[in-house]
């Protein structure tokens, strides 16, 4: 599972919505770490925890 | 009489009086009272039309990254590097200046749902140019373009990302990565 689909898992309401439009910025510059949140401003939704994506399946 | 050729500074001076020279910079400006200067200057790297230049492709269709998630493009093949500063995806002149660089990505396959992409020239990690435009829902090949001057100082960096739909990217010549010098700072 990617990082894009564990944060539609928290918040079901990012379903269908575009993240970099709505202040969140997920990078992967191809290198070992992978995907990752690299800017988290949405306007009301806080940014995931790690144990919180750690708790959603892959 | 300065002149200048393709990769090439030169000056010349009347036969009825030496020129002589301590110094000649990379503008072909001649200074100094010693010593007789004759000959043509060659114009070392950055020098007026000496700038690097390069043009990359990929080795093979890249995988489908992440949806909505910024995804360097990887280009394991160059068409040519004039001065060897692409490696590892990224072009580093070393040299600062002003450089047109520009890339382009196409999407490996049709027939998905319509959705926003943005092609972005990443200057030191960060989107620095960038160009959004829809992709999918139709069955055509959809792709993407940015380009632009970029000022790069001898240690800055440039490389391309992607984001938007989950599909593979494009191996062929539809994908790329290239630049070069336009002005030296």
């Amino acid at each position: 599972m990617t990082l894009y689909e564990k944060i539609i898992q928290i918040y079901p309401a990012l379903e269908g919505k575009d993240f970099y439009s709505n202040g969140i910025l997920l990078q992967n510059d191809g290198d070992d770490r992978g995907d990752y949140i690299k800017e988290w401003n949405h306007a009301s939704l806080t940014k995931p925890t790690q144990s919180q994506l750690d708790a959603v399946g892959d | 009489m300065a002149y200048i050729g393709k990769g090439v500074i030169g000056v010349e001076h009347p036969s009825t009086s030496a020129l002589t020279a301590t110094s000649v910079t990379s503008t072909g400006a001649v200074s100094g009272t010693t010593g007789t200067f004759s000959g043509v200057v060659t114009a070392g790297a950055g020098s007026i039309g000496m700038g690097a230049a390069f043009a990359a492709r990929p080795s093979s269709g890249q995988s489908a990254p992440s949806a909505d998630t910024f995804t360097k493009v990887a280009f394991g093949t160059e068409t040519f590097d004039t001065d060897g500063k692409f490696a590892s995806d990224r072009f580093t002149p070393t040299i600062a200046g002003y450089y047109q660089i520009n890339g382009g990505v196409s999407y490996a396959n049709a027939n998905y749902s319509a959705a926003g992409a943005i092609i972005a020239i990443y200057k030191n990690g960060s989107s620095h140019l960038a160009n959004a435009n829809a992709v999918g829902g139709f069955e055509a090949r959809h792709g993407l373009s940015v380009s632009g001057l970029v000022y790069l100082d001898s240690d800055d960096y440039v490389e391309l990302y992607i984001y938007g739909v989950n599909q593979a990217l494009d191996g062929g010549t539809e994908t790329f990565f290239n630049g070069g010098m336009v002005r030296k700072a």
